[in-house]
């Protein structure tokens, strides 16, 4: 019975990690409906059982809207934190290992980034760049960065003292090895507690963004998009907004609670003897 | 005496840190010189922030020297990256004083104990795995236990891999840095019996750092005493604890407890008082002038230079010249 209590949240949390996944990959499997689907007979229709979350202006889906809209969620989600991997893990585990200058500028510069109000850099840039996906995965990454950094840091700056990682230079092991072998896989656990935790970020700043009109633009569908149109229509028909606010309030709370989960699934400490 | 390995010229070690735009220096290692023999076990003891595992990373290379030189058989210690560290990699190891942190612990037993026969090339690929089970072997652990990660283990075999793996490069010089401990009683005495039997079987020099002095009474055939990162006492094993010069060593003897009642109870006990001084601003003169009941005004000023008072004794005290 504990063992199936314990088990519920993972069964919970990958139920609804496959779901994303199926709605991002193959969404046809998940609604019978077309998110271009146009239905005048249907306009911002209550909520059914043939539509549980309504209709839209146009009569499509709702249901069918968000789920259709998963695939850039997703593809914004995933590509800003790993570019920002890319880029934050090296950088991390450089600073953390030899200090001093490097370690010296590469804070500097992170922390310059960090100051920064992410909201504020994403206006500038899609200003001068045009709102794309790809700007918008650019600016998340790009925030992310630093974040990514200074965990990595910290991390090495703890690892690279212990008898392990000691050891292994007395031993001549390269000092590349060392950095990947010894010490990036001791720092999985924290971040598989920040890597979804900025994929909540991401979440609903791409919302933020795209609901005033600097991510994601209309036609493409994106739950920020949806949002933005859906604003127009909260008194005629509230379920609409609510529905896709909803979702993705509920993804960021989830992907929050996951990152806790992922932390104490891969410490190492857990592994049965 | 035998051959000299590792002869260390006057290296001093000094750690500069910024606070607040402040400087502070904190000198870990004084101008100290000594040498290492070959197969012999060279004991280091000291007061936690005496310099003891400064020393003992500095001996095969890992600290940055700020000032002399380290020889290891007529080569100077080189910086790494150089062309000859891979070769003296080989040569000189060490081991940490906790186990527990000492292996990684997302490879097994037998990916950490391959590590140093991999990277030095020792054996072909194929003979990996025996050459790793014979490791274990040799510190009398099972085969079995190559395939398990390090927190199935005890801090004992944990120590024990260690050492195994130290070995695996068959090194001239190892550095136990208070390899012991960590562990409880008799594990330590089964870690020290394996230590004497390994040296037995292959020409191997030991230097055992450690605070605890029976164990390294036990152990050692020379002993360095240090203070505040200066030599206070070093000479033979026998001599030292026989007949202590320094009011440091003294004291430092007097307080270990006697295992055996009757003459524990009417051993005079002469606690050394107050703490070791802030290394960032040591006192002026003898560094041990703060603690040391035979102060006088000579201590003050002047610093008291290494002197040999017997054969195999050397003793930084003023002191001495009256004795």
């Amino acid at each position: 019975m504990t063992i199936k209590l314990m088990k519920l949240p993972i069964i919970i949390f990958s139920t609804l990690g496959l779901l994303t996944l199926i709605s991002a990959i193959f969404p046809q499997f998940l609604t019978p409906y077309h998110p271009d689907e146009i239905d005048v007979t249907a306009l911002l229709q209550k909520p059914s059982w043939s539509h549980p979350f309504g209709c839209d202006e146009l009569g499509t889906d709702v249901l069918a809207r968000i789920i259709y809209g998963t695939r850039l969620e997703l593809m914004v989600c995933l590509g800003s934190v790993a570019l920002a991997s890319i880029f934050g893990i090296p950088c991390g585990l450089v600073a953390g290992y030899f200090g001093g200058k490097i370690d010296w500028i590469l804070t500097v510069i992170a922390d310059s980034i960090l100051s920064f109000p992410i909201i504020l850099f994403a206006v500038l840039i899609v200003a001068s760049l045009g709102a794309s996906v790809l700007t918008l995965v650019g600016v998340l990454a790009f925030a992310f960065i630093p974040r990514i950094f200074r965990l990595i840091r910290g991390q090495t700056q703890i690892i690279s003292s212990l008898g392990y990682v000691r050891s292994a230079e007395a031993m001549g092991v390269k000092t590349v090895k060392i950095l990947f072998l010894h010490i990036l896989p001791n720092t999985i656990g924290p971040l598989m507690v920040i890597v979804p935790q900025l994929m909540a970020i991401a979440v609903l700043i791409e919302a933020g963004l795209s609901f005033i009109g600097l991510g994601i633009q209309p036609p493409q569908i994106s739950w920020g998009s949806l949002l933005l149109v859906s604003k127009n229509y909260y008194v005629a028909a509230p379920w609409y907004p609510l529905a896709v606010g909803g979702v993705t309030t509920l993804a960021a709370a989830v992907l929050v609670f996951s990152g806790d989960l992922a932390g104490a699934a891969v410490n190492p400490l857990r592994r049965l003897k | 005496m035998s051959e000299i390995i590792l002869d260390i010229k006057k290296i001093s070690v000094i750690f500069n840190k910024m606070f607040f735009g402040r400087s502070q220096t904190i000198k870990a290692i004084d101008n100290v010189s000594l040498q290492i023999f070959n197969s012999e076990t060279f004991g280091i003891v000291g007061e936690s922030g005496s310099g003891k595992s400064t020393l003992g990373n500095a001996m095969i290379g890992l600290q940055t020297l700020s000032s002399g030189e380290i020889f290891y058989k007529e080569i100077a210690l080189p910086l790494s990256g150089t062309k000859d560290w891979m070769r003296l990699r080989r040569q000189l190891q060490i081991i940490f004083q906790d186990p527990f942190t000492s292996l990684n612990p997302r490879r097994t037993i037998g990916q950490s104990l391959a590590e140093p026969i991999i990277t030095h090339n020792l054996c072909s690929k194929n003979d990996v795995t025996s050459k790793v089970l014979s490791l274990l072997d040799q510190v009398g652990l099972n085969s079995n236990m190559a395939e398990r990660y390090p927190n199935a283990f005890s801090g004992g075999q944990l120590q024990r891999i260690c050492i195994a793996r130290a070995l695996a490069v068959q090194p001239q010089l190892i550095i136990c840095d208070e390899i012991t401990s960590a562990l409880d009683v008799s594990t330590q005495a089964q870690i020290i019996s394996l230590l004497k039997d390994l040296k037995l079987n292959q020409d191997l020099s030991l230097v055992f750092i450690s605070h605890d002095l029976g164990l390294v009474r036990n152990i050692a055939d020379r002993i360095l005493v240090m203070y505040l990162g200066r030599i206070v006492e070093i000479g033979s094993s026998d001599i030292i604890f026989s007949d202590p010069k320094h009011p440091y060593t003294q004291a430092l003897i007097n307080a270990a407890p006697i295992p055996e009642p009757s003459r524990e109870a009417a051993r005079i006990k002469t606690p050394l008082f107050g703490e070791i001084p802030d290394p960032q601003n040591p006192p002026s003169g003898c560094f041990f002038r703060t603690r040391c009941n035979q102060v006088h005004d000579r201590c003050l000023i002047e610093t008291p230079a290494l002197k040999q008072v017997k054969k195999n004794q050397f003793v930084s005290c003023h002191h001495t010249e009256v004795h």
